[in-house]
Parts: structure tokens; C-alpha cells; sequence
């Protein structure tokens, strides 16, 4: 098992696809609403 | 033009005994931006480690050594000392940080960024978001491998706090959604509006339709009534006179009473009185339960008079006669096998209605049919109304059955017992007789008075409410021989006075509540259309069509949010004290070491072993070994110091994320060439891949040298 990142080795703690995503997102600095976007927007 | 680090300081300390200043005056105070410093003690070595990490806000940095944090504390907070200092790092010619303490006695550091050619005020968050300042001596380098973990609670703890505050605003999304334009309830408030409207018409035909039976009853009971209490006030008001004529041809001379006669007189005339009350009654019942072609009956009923009973002391005999007749339409019309069905599932309704009365109050849903007691009560009214009349019907039958035998009891006991008695009474006291009955025909007449008035109060109550309804006196044939022509009053012929004033009264109750109720209703809808207005004028939410997704996801994030603030911060604080007994935890919390330990293997990367290099493949902070990736297992208590110096230190050059690093290393004393250089290497790698800022290296020594690092 390998990490590129601080956020692998925490995506690789969850197994839900919204939770890996809001950490990717947090990650990259993102606001709320940006994420909010991301998560369940088209 | 800046090409490394410059620096500058001034540290004044009160030894006691002296004042003494402290300057960088055996380092040179510009500096290569990697670079190897080596010196005696006392040189001002750690001093300018000190004052550069608390120029570049170390103070408020979670992560570094705290032994390290109290002395750079110790410079800016102490009374003992004051200190001043201004330092730039640069690079490409630029500066890029600038941090100055301008005033001894005051605690302000203020740190600048150079952005696009201006300087910029950076604040202590900002900065570290950007910067990575690492500061560290590894002392014990085994033993603090562990305390790289210590970044991993950094990140998790920050994660924790963006997790709480995404959740913070996924909550107030999903309020807001709330409280926006809903289509759902829209469409929901229309429909009710629409169906409340429906039920103002239906309950508007239902009142309709009750005020026309109401009109057509108060016509039908009023004009009958007019009629037969018209009849019985003049047919009383001929007796009255006929009484009053008999009077006055009697001798009133004032005689001795025979007491015995006189008592045996007045129970008759009480009998009498009696019997009278309840023919009254059974002439009521009559005219409703009678069939047409029997309505002769009535006729020579009502043609009865109780006038002269006690001077005959006999009754007539039309009154034997038809109480015996009667009877026997009677019992005809109770054993009418065509309306047994009818009146049994009258009583049947009538039953259940009275039964279910008593659970009215709780919400009990009915199987089968779906309703409520209440509903299922109005349900079984509705149907009940229509064999109302055949109930009432056949209560009055057996009700007039009733009468006529205690009648006839009455008479009996009367013609057997007391007119013998009378008569021989009077054979013997026949001139006492006169005054006895002079005395009784003044009472009967007190009592055709007294009825007469009764009579009359009665008839002229019906002519007011017969003039309220706006009719003309004298059309008050033509409206009752109308009336009874009508269909909708044909179940109401069989009705008596009372049940007739009963029902009017109960369907001006029916037509009240159903004007309320319209009210009401109306009243709802237009508040209905004001909460309608008000959802319509709503702006619609971006995200209100995904709301239940967002709901799912808020659930989600909790979990989320529960986890890196909870579990794996209880995880990762038992790594980092060392509290963890092997097998002393769960599936879960191993797996999650399991991973932690990957993680740290990946981020040392690789490491030096006696005269080899091995890529890492697992740190085992537990059970303190150190997995190669070709199967080695080093025991940490096995490595060289240096080796582990130079493992630890690379494990925290080893980030990932895109912050810009800035590293300063003190007392690598126990670390040789072989384990420092893949440390400078590691430098410049990072320094040309524009990952790292500075890069400065301490050791003692006898003398001060300055090797820079810039080149292999």
C-alpha cells in the first residue's frame, strides 16, 4: 500500500464515495459551497 | 538583491552582575539558503535557530517539539531578556518572507510575503497554510520516529475542524431548503383549498336542502296546529258555557256535606281528570299513527267529550267502543310483515349508533371500512335518517297500545268500583246531592277554563310563529291542504305535536352548525390562500430537488465528523503516548494502526542500514521494527543513531502536501557524511523542485564553519 498524499492515507480510512470526497475536496482548499457542489451537483 | 537568508539581532540579557548584548558576530549574518552550520558552544548558534522559527510564527505552531517552544518562548516573553531581530529568506532575487520584531519590549512579530512584487502583512493561519516550518532536534531519534505521528493528529485534528464546518453549513443548506419555495407543499395547499371548496358546496346543498324540509314542517306543524288548537279553544268555550247555564239553575243553598259521598265523588272526578289527560294524549298519537283508511276512527275519537261523565256517572259509549277497535288496528299494524324488515334494520342502526356513542372521544380506526368512530357514527346517522320515521313510527304505536290499556284500566276500575258506590250514595242522600254537585260542576268549569287558557296559549304561540314565517292569516287552509299534498312531508303526517317541534328544532340546530361550519371553512381557505401567496412568492433552493440526498449526506458527514474528532483521535493520541498494549484493541482500531504505519514506511521512504539503503515499507510503532520493502525487519533498537537520526529526519522532509518548507535541524551530532547526506540531498531536491525555502543543519564543534549545501 502506498500514499501520495496526507488525504490517500485518510481516503483510504473510509469506504463510502461522499466521505473519500469530501476529504479530496478539503484537501484542495475548497469552501462549503464548493463542495456542496462537487458532492451532489451535476 | 537577496539571494539567501539575512539576518540581524539584537539580545539584551540581565546576567545579574551585567547587562550583556548579544549580537551575531562569529555567524556570518548572510547565509546561503542551504547550509551547514558547524561552531563551539555559545556561538549563537541556537539563538539564530531560535529567533528564525519564532520569526516565522513557531510560537503558534502545534506540531513543534515543545522543549523547542519553551526557548524560543523564553526569548520573547522573559523579563530577563529583551531581544529585537529583522531576518529575510530569499530566492530567484526575490524576497519572499520578511519577518521583524522592531521594538525589545513589545511581543509583536510581524511576517511579510512578497506577493507579486509587493509586501504583504501574512497572518500566523495564512502562513502556515502556506509554509511548512519544521524545526527539530532529534535527540533519542528511535524514540521520536513515534512523534512523527504527531503530524498525523495535526492533520486529522484539521481535517476534524473543516469535516464540523462543512457539516455546520450542510445543515444550514438543509434549513434554508426549508424555509424556500416547496413545490410539494404548494401543490398540497392548492389541493386542499380546492377540496375545502367542494366541501362549502356540498355542505351548502346540504343546508339548501334542510332549510326547504325545515320551511316545509314549520308550514305543515304550524298551520295544522293553528287549526286544532282553533277547534279545541271553541269546543272547550261551549262547554265552558254550557257549565256556566247549568249553574245557574242550581239551588245553592248551603246544606251539610255527606263527607263519605263528597270523597267517593272527587276520587271519580280525579279518575276522571285522568282518563281525560291521557285520551288528550292518544288523540295526539292518532292523527299520526292512523292510516287513511281508518281515519273515521279519529273522527268519532275526537267527537268524545268527558263533560257530563260524572252527572251520567257513566262514559260514552263511542269511547268503550273505539278504545276496542283501535286496539285492534294496532295490533294489525305492529305485525305488518312488510315493514318488519325495514324496522329491523332501524333498530340495528339505532343500536350501533348508540353503542359506538360511548368511543366517540377515542381515535379508534374501524377495520375494514377505514373511519374513525366518528366518521363511522356520521356514516351510520346518514343512513339512519331514513328509517327514522318507521322507528318513530312504531314507538308511537306501542306507545298509544300503552295508553289505551291504562286507559281502559281506568274506566274499568271507574264503572265497577266507584259509580255503584256513588249511586247508592246518592239513592240515600239525594238532597245533599244538590249542593255535592253544584260543587262540581264549579270545578269542572275552573278546569275548562284553566284548559281553555292552556288551549289558547298554545294556538296563539303557533299564530306567531306562523306570522314570523311572513304568512297570511287567512291563507291557512289552502297552506296546510297544501303542505300535506307535498312528498317530502309525507313521512311527517305520523308525527306528534311534540316530535314535530322537536325535529323543527333539531334541523334549525342542522342549519345553524352548517352555516357555522361554512364559516369556518371559509375562514380556512382564505388563510390558506394567504399561506399560498406567501409559499408562491418563495424563491425556489438550488438544491431543493436533492434534499433527501442532502439529508443522506448530512447523516454521512456525522459520521464523518464523529470519526476524525472521536475514534481515530483516540487512536492516533494512544500511539503517540505509547499507550497501546498489543492486541488491546479491536479489528477497527488495528486496521487503522495498520494503515498509520504504511503511512509513516511512505514517508520516510528510504533509509540506511549498516552499508546498505532500503526502501521502507512499514514502521511498526508498536512493536518497534521497521519493514523493508525486500522483507528486512530492522528492530528500531538495532539501528544506529545516526541511521535513525537520518530516518526521522527525512520522515518529516517527506510531505505531501504543496506547502513550501522551511527546515532547521540543531544538534546532529551523532549523524556522520553517510547518514546526513541523503538529508542534504534531500534538500536540494526539494529546493529544486521549489518545495523548500531554506534548509540549515547545526552541529558543534571547536571552530565556526559555514559549508553551503547548495551544491553536492
Amino acid at each position: 500500500m502506498s500514499y501520495e498524499s496526507p488525504e490517500d492515507f485518510l481516503k483510504s480510512l473510509l469506504d463510502d464515495k461522499d466521505q473519500k470526497k469530501l476529504i479530496e475536496c478539503i484537501s484542495k482548499g475548497k469552501e462549503p459551497d464548493e463542495i456542496l457542489e462537487e458532492i451532489v451537483g451535476d | 538583491m537577496i539571494k539567501l537568508i539575512e539576518f540581524d539581532y539584537e539580545l539584551i540579557r540581565d546576567e545579574e552582575d551585567e547587562m550583556v548584548t548579544y549580537v551575531p558576530d562569529k555567524i556570518p549574518k548572510e547565509l546561503p539558503n542551504l547550509v551547514y552550520i558547524e561552531g563551539p558552544n555559545s556561538s549563537g548558534k541556537s539563538t539564530l535557530l531560535n529567533i528564525l522559527a519564532t520569526g516565522l510564527y513557531g510560537l503558534k505552531q502545534d506540531k513543534l517539539d515543545p522543549a523547542l517552544k519553551r526557548q524560543m518562548d523564553n526569548l520573547v516573553h522573559s523579563n530577563h531578556q529583551e531581544l529585537e531581530f529583522n531576518f529575510k529568506i530569499g530566492k530567484n532575487n526575490e524576497i519572499v518572507v520578511e519577518s521583524v520584531k522592531s521594538e525589545k519590549n513589545v511581543a509583536d512579530i510581524r511576517v511579510y510575503e512578497n506577493v507579486n512584487g509587493e509586501k504583504k502583512l501574512i497572518s500566523p493561519d495564512k502562513f502556515h497554510k502556506k509554509y511548512n516550518l519544521i524545526y527539530d532536534i532529534p535527540q533519542n531519534p528511535t524514540e521520536r520516529l513515534n512523534q512523527l505521528i504527531k503530524e498525523i493528529k495535526y492533520m486529522q485534528n484539521s481535517y476534524g475542524k473543516d469535516i464540523k464546518y462543512f457539516r455546520k453549513y450542510l445543515r444550514r443548506v438543509i434549513e434554508e431548503i426549508g424555509r424556500s419555495r416547496n413545490p410539494e407543499l404548494i401543490s398540497q395547499k392548492r389541493k386542499e383549498i380546492e377540496e375545502n371548496r367542494k366541501l362549502i358546496d356540498d355542505k351548502k346543498d346540504i343546508k339548501d336542502r334542510k332549510k326547504d324540509l325545515l320551511d316545509l314542517i314549520e308550514k305543515y306543524t304550524y298551520s295544522r296546529f293553528i287549526r286544532e288548537y282553533a277547534i279545541k279553544c271553541e269546543s272547550i268555550h261551549n262547554d265552558v258555557e254550557d257549565l256556566e247555564g247549568k249553574l245557574d239553575y242550581k239551588d245553592r243553598t248551603k246544606k251539610s256535606r255527606d263527607t263519605k259521598l263528597g270523597n267517593r265523588i272527587e276520587k271519580t272526578r280525579q279518575k276522571i281528570n285522568d282518563s281525560e289527560e291521557i285520551y288528550t294524549e292518544i288523540t295526539d298519537l292518532l292523527e299520526s299513527i292512523l292510516p287513511k283508511e281508518e281515519k273515521h276512527h279519529l273522527n268519532i275519537w275526537k267527537s268524545i267529550s268527558f263533560t257530563n261523565v260524572i252527572e251520567c256517572l257513566d262514559f260514552e259509549d263511542d269511547l268503550k267502543i273505539e278504545i276496542k277497535d283501535i286496539n285492534k288496528i294496532i295490533k294489525d299494524l305492529l305485525e305488518d310483515k312488510d315493514k318488519e324488515e325495514t324496522l329491523k334494520k332501524a333498530e340495528m342502526y339505532d343500536g350501533m349508533i348508540k353503542f359506538l356513542e360511548d368511543y366517540k372521544i377515542e381515535d379508534i380506526v374501524i377495520p375494514g371500512v377505514e373511519k374513525n368512530v366518528n366518521e363511522f357514527i356520521e356514516i351510520l346517522k346518514e343512513k339512519s335518517e331514513k328509517h327514522e320515521d318507521i322507528l318513530r313510527y312504531y314507538d308511537n304505536l306501542k306507545r298509544t297500545k300503552e295508553l289505551l290499556k291504562e286507559l281502559d284500566d281506568i274506566i274499568s276500575e271507574v264503572e265497577h268500583n266507584l259509580f255503584p258506590n256513588i249511586r247508592n250514595l246518592k239513592k240515600k242522600r239525594s238532597e245533599e246531592f244538590v249542593q255535592e254537585e253544584y260543587n262540581d260542576y264549579e270545578r269542572i268549569l275552573n278546569d275548562k277554563k284553566e284548559s281553555l287558557e292552556k288551549n289558547d296559549q298554545k294556538l296563539q304561540k303557533y299564530e306567531h310563529k306562523y306570522a314570523k314565517k311572513g304568512l297570511e292569516p287567512n291563507d291557512i287552509e289552502s297552506i296546510y291542504e297544501k303542505v300535506i299534498e307535498n312528498e317530502d312531508i309525507k313521512s311527517y303526517l305520523h308525527y306528534t305535536e311534540s316530535e314535530l317541534n322537536e325535529k323543527i328544532s333539531s334541523l334549525q340546530e342542522d342549519v345553524e352548525d352548517l352555516e357555522d361550519s361554512i364559516k369556518e371553512i371559509k375562514l380556512q381557505i382564505k388563510m390558506d390562500k394567504d399561506e399560498l401567496e406567501r409559499l408562491e412568492s418563495k424563491k425556489k433552493h438550488k438544491f431543493h430537488d436533492q434534499k433527501e440526498e442532502l439529508k443522506d449526506l448530512n447523516k454521512k458527514v456525522k459520521i464523518l465528523e464523529s470519526k476524525f474528532n472521536n475514534k481515530y483521535d483516540k487512536y492516533i493520541t494512544k500511539l503517540v503516548n505509547k499507550d497501546i498494549k498489543i492486541q488491546d484493541y479491536d479489528d477497527e482500531e488495528g486496521e487503522y494502526y495498520e494503515k498509520v504505519f504504511n503511512y509513516l514506511g511512505n514517508k520516510v521512504g528510504f533509509m540506511r542500514h549498516g552499508e546498505s539503503e532500503y526502501k521502507v515499507e512499514y514502521i511498526d510503532l508498536i512493536n518497534d521494527y521497521i519493514q523493508t520493502k525486500k522483507g528486512k525487519k530492522i528492530r528500531l533498537s538495532d539501528m544506529g543513531t545516526g541511521q535513525g537520526q537520518s530516518a526521522y529526519l527525512k520522515g518529516l522532509l517527506n510531505t505531501n502536501d504543496d506547502r513550501k518548507i522551511i527546515a532547521f535541524f540543531d544538534e546532529v551530532a551523532m549523524m556522520d557524511s553517510f547518514s546526513l547526506n541523503p538529508i542534504y540531498e534531500k534538500f536540494r531536491e526539494l529546493y529544486r523542485k521549489d518545495r523548500l525555502l531554506a534548509g540549515i543543519v547545526v552541529q558543534k564543534a571547536d571552530e565556526i564553519n559555514i559549508v553551503s549545501k547548495m551544491e553536492e
